[in-house]
Parts: C-alpha cells; structure tokens; sequence
C-alpha cells in the first residue's frame, strides 16, 4: 500500500476550529501528529489526499496543505521538539528510512 | 566459445538497453511507442533453419525525456527526442551456431504526448534513420556479392512467379534501406486511488515509409532498384493492446499488432499478425516482464520478409511505458500551472 507525508497548518486558528480539522481527519482515517498548530498527516493514496484535502478546505479555515508527491526522497528537519515527537513525525512523513 | 561470447554480448547489450531507461533526475524515461527490448525462443519458418533464440536489445539514447516528469506534474504535454537503435539478432543451430544476417536500425526519433480527456493520452512518434543487416553477398545467390553484375543477372531471372523464399542467400544476402516510420497512439486510461492507470486500451496505427536518401536528403544507405520493387515501399501498422493490473499487483496484457506490406513482390506475405500475452510480476522491476506470441503471416527478420507461416514465440521483455503515476495528487481545480515554475511551451 502506498501513502504520503502531507502538512498541514492553521493560521489564526481557535480551539472550536481545531476540533472541526480533528474530526475531518478522523473522518478520513488517517494518522497524523499535531505540533502546535501543524499538522503531520499520513494519507493512504493520492485519492485519500484529496478526500482529506476536501473535507479541510469545506471549513472555510485559514490554512496551507502541502502534499508530498514522493515522500521517499524528501527530508525533515526540526529543532526544539521531543526526539519521540520527531520519531512519529517522521513515520508519518515516511522520512525515517 | 562463439556462444558464450554471443550471449555475454546480447545480455550486456541488455543492461545497457535497460540502464539506459534510467537518468539522472530520478525520473525514468518512458516512451508510449515502441517496442521494449526482449530475447526469445521461437519457432522457425523453414524447415531448413532452426531459430536458437532472437534478441531485440533495443537501446533509446535520449537527447531529452521529460514524459515522467511533466505527467507528474500535471502538465498536458510531454516529449521526448532520443535516438533509437533497433538491432534484431537470430542466433541459429547451424554449425557452430551462427547469427545470421543481423539486422540494425539507427534512427533519429522524437515522441510528443499530449493529455487529453479524463487523462487519456494521445503520442505520436516519428523515427527516421537506416535500416540494414551490413552484408555484403547477392540477396537471391551465395556466390556473388551484392552489385556485382552477376548478381544483377540474379536479379533479372526473378518473375512474378518466382518463390523468393526458396532462393534467398541465407548466409549473407544483403538487405539494406533507409526508412522513415511515423506512429499514432491513443491510451484510454482507468486511474486508480493513486492516479496510477489500472487498466488501459491502447491504440496504435501508423506506416514505415522506404525511401531512397538517409533522412530524405543524404545519399547513402539506401536500397537499388531492384530491391525497392520486392521490399515494397509502404509498410501500414495497426495494434491494440488491453493492460489491466490485477488485485495483487501484477499485470496481464493482452496485444493483438498487424502489419502489411503495400505491393511487395507476389510471392511474399504482405500481412503479418502477432498476438502476445504479457504478464508483468510484481516482485520484479515493474517493467519486466514473461510473454507468448503467436506469429501469423511474413517474418520480419530483415530480408526473411519473403519467408511467411507461423511462429510461437516465448521471451522476456521491458515494458517502454508501464503504469506510473498521472498526476501529483492536486484535485482537479489545482491542476494549474504552478507560479515559479517554467511555462510549458504550449501553455
């Protein structure tokens, strides 16, 4: 099965909105892992994507998405988390290999 | 040793066939046309030659190959400019295992893709160069050497009625033309939830063109006047082709290709029909793959065109255009051009 690495990230964001994307992206079945107000997503297909990016964008929210096409080439870098929190970040974005 | 040497020779010929699909950005480079190369066991046509195996190490050498790339980025238009070299190899079971009269195509080529409707795509391919298996002997008598004037004699005795089959110099007849092949193609495209095609019909139509002067316009290579008349100057080609992959990866396809020749000789076969069955494994590089063949009408091994019946064929090949991702994933409302990037030249 294939899957991607997505970010996402609220601007000017409240508690009440941050629910609502918690709950889009239950909806949509994926696994993700919140810093602060950013979003680590794993999508299972280019489709699953969509479907996530859909179910966002229906919020009427402040927000950037950023898809990552081929997650296998890419890199991550982060200072000033936990090394857990970077660990998951990092399944989730498939830069752990 | 001959053997040894021969088949060490096709196998590096191969890799460097398969390697050079490959380029340095990461992107594989796919063409929509054209046979990938292959080795295979077939049957023979005449009973006095047996076929050990032939080999079609077809090697494209790009100038430029963006098909992956652009598709990928949701553009509508890709390209590709490369030259083609197209040998054709038969080893036989004669005595001490000869590859006779080799054929070789050396030809300047360029592939355009369009994305048309619901990520159908619609390529044309156009290939000019020579065409030619580099011997020296009479096509029709193994005494005399090609352009001499008994060979023309040769020649001169050949009538309508002539079985051009049963005369034909085996061992080192010379068969030699420049030619010109302009393909169309039209895939119907099924994506799946990854925008990977899952199932596609392929169609392919076009004609080879026999001409005089490399690339119209240099005089070398080409064919006499004699031999024009047997080789027929228009080959037509019409194929189809269903790919589906199955639940667990793997691939099945189904081909049906035709060609005939427009006003060879009257002993020849102008038609020729090959139905193969492909199956790509999963497990291995998705381009590989195990096929069967059924051949029906003339040969296609250089001047063996006067040679016609059946064959069976089973080989391995690599797919020019397997199954990759169509799309980078934006909905339909994004697919637009991206700020910062290059304009497509059609765009």
């Amino acid at each position: 099965m294939s899957y991607y690495g997505n970010i996402l990230t609220l601007y000017n964001s409240t508690a009440q909105q941050e629910q609502k994307v918690a709950t889009a992206l239950a909806d949509n079945d994926v696994n993700y892992e919140k810093v602060g107000s950013t979003y680590f997503i794993r999508s299972r297909s280019k489709k699953n994507t969509r479907e996530v990016l859909a179910s966002i964008a229906a919020l009427n929210i402040e927000y950037s998405f950023f898809h990552n096409a081929i997650p296998t080439r890419s890199y991550f870098r982060a200072d000033g988390i936990d090394r857990d929190t970077i660990d998951r970040i990092q399944a989730i974005m498939g830069t752990d290999i | 040793m001959k053997k040894l040497f021969t088949i060490l020779s096709i196998a590096l010929l191969q890799a460097t066939s398969t390697d050079a699909q490959h380029n340095f950005n990461g992107f594989s480079q796919y063409y929509p046309i054209g046979e990938g190369p292959n080795i295979n066991l077939r049957t023979s046509y005449v009973k006095s030659e047996t076929i050990l195996f032939e080999a079609n190490p077809t090697v494209r050498y790009s100038f430029y190959n963006d098909m992956q790339k652009k598709l990928g980025e949701n553009r509508n238009h890709a390209h590709a400019y490369y030259i083609a070299a197209r040998p054709q190899l038969r080893m036989y079971t004669d005595s001490s295992l000869p590859v006779k009269m080799p054929a070789y195509r050396v030809l300047l080529s360029t592939q355009q893709l369009w994305r048309v409707k619901d990520h159908n795509l619609f390529s044309f391919s156009i290939e000019s160069g020579h065409y030619s298996n580099g011997q020296s002997g009479c096509a029709f008598n193994e005494l005399y050497t090609d352009g001499s004037r008994e060979c023309d004699s040769v020649y001169s005795l050949i009538t309508d009625d002539t079985d051009l089959s049963a005369i034909l110099n085996r061992r080192n007849g010379n068969f030699s033309t420049n030619m010109t092949e302009l393909l169309f193609n039209y895939r119907i495209n099924r994506l799946d939830d990854d925008d990977m095609p899952d199932r596609v019909h392929s169609i392919t139509f076009g004609a080879t063109l026999f001409h005089d002067r490399f690339l119209g316009i240099f005089d070398f290579g080409g064919y006499s006047d004699a031999d024009i008349k047997i080789y027929g100057r228009f080959r037509f080609h019409a194929g189809y082709e269903y790919e589906r992959v199955l639940n667990n990866g793997m691939r099945l396809s189904v081909s049906e290709n035709m060609e005939l020749i427009s006003k060879p000789h009257k002993s020849v076969n102008p038609f020729r029909s090959v139905t193969t069955v492909t199956w790509f494994p999963k497990k291995l590089v998705k381009e590989f793959g195990v096929y069967m063949s059924y051949v029906f009408g003339h040969d296609n091994y250089n001047f063996r065109f006067v040679d016609s019946g059946h064959q069976g064929v089973i080989g391995i090949t690599w797919s020019g255009f397997p199954p990759f991702a169509l799309t980078n994933g934006a909905p339909p409302e994004d697919r637009t051009h991206v700020p910062g990037l290059p304009e497509d030249d059609e765009e």
